[in-house]
C-alpha cells in the first residue's frame, strides 16, 4: 500500500476515534433552531437591522440567538434563545425600546416555549427516496462492475460510503459543527462524492484488469 | 502556408467569440440585465424561486382547547352544586377550584397521535415542505409550512377535529362514528343539468353491516290508512270517530365537526357499504365545480386520518421571514467560492494558457447554470445550493480530464474517451438525481432538479463548448512541437 493511503487512512481512523469518544462523552452539537428554548416577538411597528437587534439580545441573554423577522412588512421581530428569563425580557424590551423610540410592553409581552424537533422528524422524509435511490445504484453498480466481482464491489461501495459519512460526522462532533439544517445537505454532498470516488475507483480497477487480460 | 495561417487565425477568432460570449453569458448569469421600468432599473432575467427554508415561512400554533371550569369542592372533595360567594366558601370550609374538562384527553400518546394525524393530512394537503415539532408537555403543536396561495386553506383545516357521526335525530344515540370508515373519496356524477360532486364515504366491513342495519332500521315508512267513521243519523247526533295510525318516521342525522350535513331516512337498504353525499349542487360551470371538488376533498382529507383525540384551538399564525441569508448563505458562498478559487488556481499553474481558457469557459458554465435553473421553474432550498456546489466540482473534474487529455496524438479519440467514461463515472449520482427528481418532498426534488439540470447542462456545454476549444489549442500546440 502506497504511504499516501496509508497516511490517509491513518488520518481517517484518528478522526474516527476522537469524534467517537466525543460524541459518547458530550453527544451532538444541535442547532439552537432544533433545539427548542425560548422565544419572545416583538412588534417594533418599524424597521429595523436583524444584527441590531441580536447585539441587543446576545448582550442581555449572553447565549446565542437567532433573530428573524416577521411578515411582509418585517416591523416584527422573533427573538429565540435556549432560555430566556423574566428578567431577561423586560432588558430586551426596555433596550429596545430606548434604541427605536417604541412603546413595546414588556407585560404583554409572552414568553413562549419551543419545543425541540426530533432529528428522526427532520430525517423521515429523506429515508425512502435514499433506499430507493441507493438500491438502484448498487444493482447498477454490481452489473456494471461484474467483472471485478459483484458482492466486492457493493460491498466495498457500501463501506466506503459509511465511512465517508462516519468521518463526516465525526468531523461535527469534534468541531461541534450543529446538527441542524445543513446537516442532511452536507450528508448528501458527502454520499455524493464518496459514490463518485467508487466508481473512479472502480473505472480504473476495470482498465487495469483489461490490460492485463490482454497483456495475457 | 497561406491555408496554415488562415487555420491558426481562424481558430483563433473562435477561441477569442467563445471566450467573450463566455464573458458575456457570466456577466449575465451573476449581474443581470437591468432595463429601465416606471423610473426604476429593473432585473428582467428571472429570480430565482426559493423554498421555505430560504425565504420564510407560515409558523402555526395550534393547542388543544382549554375547557376551563370552577368547581366548588367539600372538605371530603365532593363537588357542590350550590352558587355560592368567595367569603361563604371560606366560612363553610369549601374550595375553588379550576378544573379542565378536557384533563384525561391531555395525554403524551394522544398528544403524538394527533400529530401523526396532522403529518398526514398536510401530506394529503399537498403540502411538500414542512416542520411539526411538538410540546410534549402542552400538546402544542408548532407548524412550518410554505407561504402560498393555499396556505390560509391549509391553516383552516389542519385543527379540525374531523368527527364524523351518525345519530339518532331523537335521541342523539350514536349509531356509527369515525371507527366505521375506511376511506373517503372525491367522486363526480354526471346529472342532466352538469357534473355533481359528491363525498363517497367507503365503510369498513364492520362498518358496512351496521350502515345497513341503519338503513334497515331508519327505512323512509309509507303514510297508514287513516280510517274515518263518521255516524251521521240526525242532526243532533253526530258522532266523528276518527282512527288515524301513523308511526313516527324515524330519521338519522349525519354529523361531520358537530354540523349536521344532512337529515334522512332511507328509502333502500344500502348493503354496498358506500355512502355518496352530494357536495354544493350539479353545474356546468368549471369553476364553482372546483370550488365545490375543493369542499369535498378537505372534508375527506380530514375524515381519511382519522379524528384529532381532542380540539384545538390556533393560537399562532404568522409569516417568519428566514434568517439564513444574512447569515449561513454567507458561509456556504464563500466555502464555495473558496474552493471554486483553489481549483481554479491548481488548473492554471499546472496547465497555464488552457487552464485559463477552461476557467473561462468553466465561468460560463455556471452562469448558464445559474440562468437555466431559474428559467427551469426549479425550486432552491439549501439542499439545492448543496447541490449547485456538487455540479461545480463534478464540472471542474471533468475540465482537469479534458485538459489532461487534450495534449499529444489523437486527441478526438482520447476527448471522446474521457467523455464516455465520465459519463460512467456519475452514473450512480445521475440515477440518484432523477429518483429525487420524482419525491414529492421540495428539500429533496430541489437537490434532485438540480443536480438533473447540472448533469445535463454540463455534458452538453463541455461538449459543444470546452472540448472544441480544447482540441483546437491542442492541435495548435502539436504543430507548433512540429
Amino acid at each position: 500500500m502506497k504511504t499516501k493511503n496509508k497516511v490517509l487512512i491513518l488520518i481517517a481512523i484518528i478522526i474516527i476515534i476522537i469524534g467517537t469518544v466525543i460524541t459518547v462523552t458530550k453527544g451532538f452539537n444541535f442547532d439552537l433552531r432544533y433545539e427548542g428554548g425560548k422565544r419572545i416577538e416583538l412588534n417594533l411597528q418599524k424597521t429595523f437591522e436583524s444584527s441590531d437587534i441580536k447585539q441587543i439580545a446576545k448582550e442581555v441573554i449572553g447565549q446565542d440567538v437567532v433573530i428573524q423577522k416577521i411578515e411582509i412588512y418585517e416591523d416584527a421581530v422573533s427573538i429565540l434563545s435556549k432560555d430566556i428569563t423574566e428578567d431577561q425580557k423586560n432588558q430586551i424590551v426596555t433596550k429596545i425600546n430606548e434604541k427605536y423610540g417604541t412603546e413595546i410592553s414588556a407585560e404583554s409581552t409572552e414568553i413562549i416555549v419551543v419545543p425541540h424537533t426530533h432529528l428522526k422528524d427532520l430525517a423521515e422524509p429523506y429515508i425512502i427516496p435514499f433506499i430507493i435511490a441507493t438500491l438502484i445504484i448498487l444493482i447498477y453498480i454490481g452489473i456494471r462492475y461484474y467483472k471485478l466481482g459483484i458482492i466486492k464491489t457493493i460491498a466495498k461501495t457500501i463501506g466506503i460510503v459509511i465511512i465517508w459519512q462516519v468521518i463526516l460526522y465525526s468531523i461535527m462532533a469534534i468541531t461541534r459543527i450543529p446538527i441542524g439544517r445543513i446537516t442532511i445537505p452536507l450528508t448528501l454532498t458527502i454520499y455524493m462524492l464518496s459514490l463518485v470516488y467508487c466508481t473512479t475507483k472502480f473505472e480504473k480497477n476495470l482498465k487495469q484488469q483489461k490490460q492485463n487480460e490482454e497483456k495475457e | 502556408m497561406e491555408k496554415k495561417t488562415k487555420t491558426k487565425s481562424g481558430n483563433k477568432i473562435k477561441i477569442l467569440t467563445i471566450v467573450l460570449a463566455m464573458i458575456l453569458i457570466s456577466m449575465i448569469g451573476f449581474i443581470g440585465i437591468y432595463t429601465r421600468k416606471q423610473n426604476r432599473m429593473q432585473n428582467i432575467v428571472e429570480g430565482y424561486d426559493l423554498a421555505m427554508d430560504l425565504k420564510g415561512a407560515r409558523v402555526v400554533s395550534i393547542a388543544p382547547t382549554e375547557d376551563k371550569e370552577t368547581v366548588i369542592k367539600d372538605a371530603e372533595g365532593n363537588k357542590i352544586d350550590e352558587d355560592l360567594t368567595d367569603e361563604e366558601i371560606k366560612e363553610k370550609g369549601y374550595t375553588k377550584e379550576e378544573i379542565d374538562n378536557n384533563a384525561d384527553k391531555k395525554t403524551k400518546e394522544n398528544f403524538e397521535n394527533a400529530k401523526n394525524i396532522i403529518e398526514k393530512r398536510l401530506k394529503d394537503l399537498g403540502v411538500d415542505n414542512s416542520i411539526i415539532k411538538l410540546n410534549e408537555e402542552t400538546g402544542e403543536i408548532t407548524l412550518e409550512i410554505e407561504e402560498n396561495t393555499n396556505t390560509d386553506q391549509i391553516v383552516s383545516e389542519i385543527p379540525v377535529e374531523g368527527k364524523f357521526e351518525i345519530v339518532d335525530s331523537k335521541s342523539n344515540e350514536v349509531l356509527m362514528d369515525n371507527s366505521s370508515i375506511k376511506e373517503v373519496n372525491v367522486v363526480y356524477g354526471t346529472e342532466t343539468n352538469g357534473t355533481m360532486v359528491y363525498l363517497q364515504i367507503i365503510f369498513t366491513d364492520e362498518g358496512k353491516t351496521k350502515l345497513e342495519e341503519i338503513t334497515n332500521t331508519y327505512a323512509t315508512q309509507e303514510n297508514k290508512t287513516t280510517e274515518e267513521n263518521t255516524t251521521d243519523e240526525n242532526t243532533t247526533n253526530e258522532t266523528t270517530e276518527e282512527n288515524t295510525t301513523e308511526e313516527e318516521q324515524k330519521e338519522i342525522i349525519l354529523k361531520i365537526d358537530d354540523q349536521d350535513v344532512m337529515t334522512t331516512s332511507f328509502d333502500q337498504p344500502i348493503k354496498t357499504g358506500k355512502l355518496e353525499l352530494s357536495v354544493g349542487t350539479s353545474s356546468t360551470d368549471s369553476d364553482k365545480i372546483q370550488t365545490y371538488v375543493k369542499k369535498a376533498k378537505s372534508i375527506a382529507t380530514e375524515l381519511n386520518n382519522g379524528k384529532l383525540p381532542m380540539q384545538y384551538d390556533v393560537t399562532g399564525n404568522e409569516y417568519i421571514i428566514s434568517d439564513i441569508e444574512t447569515d449561513l448563505i454567507q458561509k456556504i458562498s464563500i466555502g464555495i467560492i473558496a474552493v471554486i478559487a483553489i481549483l481554479a488556481i491548481c488548473i492554471i499553474i499546472k496547465y497555464k494558457l488552457n487552464g485559463f481558457i477552461s476557467i473561462f469557459t468553466t465561468s460560463g458554465f455556471i452562469a448558464l447554470f445559474l440562468i437555466l435553473i431559474r428559467y427551469a421553474n426549479v425550486k432552491i432550498s439549501l439542499e439545492g445550493i448543496f447541490a449547485i456546489a456538487i455540479i461545480v466540482i463534478i464540472n471542474y473534474l471533468l475540465v482537469w480530464k479534458l485538459l489532461e487529455n487534450s495534449k499529444g496524438e489523437e486527441i478526438a479519440e482520447k476527448m471522446q474517451k474521457t467523455y464516455a467514461n465520465f459519463i460512467l463515472r456519475i452514473m450512480p449520482i445521475s440515477i440518484m438525481a432523477i429518483t429525487f427528481c420524482f419525491i414529492n418532498w421540495i428539500p429533496i426534488s430541489s437537490f434532485g432538479m438540480v443536480m438533473f439540470w447540472g448533469i445535463v447542462l454540463l455534458l452538453i456545454y463541455n461538449w459543444i463548448i470546452t472540448v472544441p476549444v480544447l482540441k483546437m489549442r491542442g492541435n495548435k500546440e502539436e504543430k507548433t512541437e512540429k
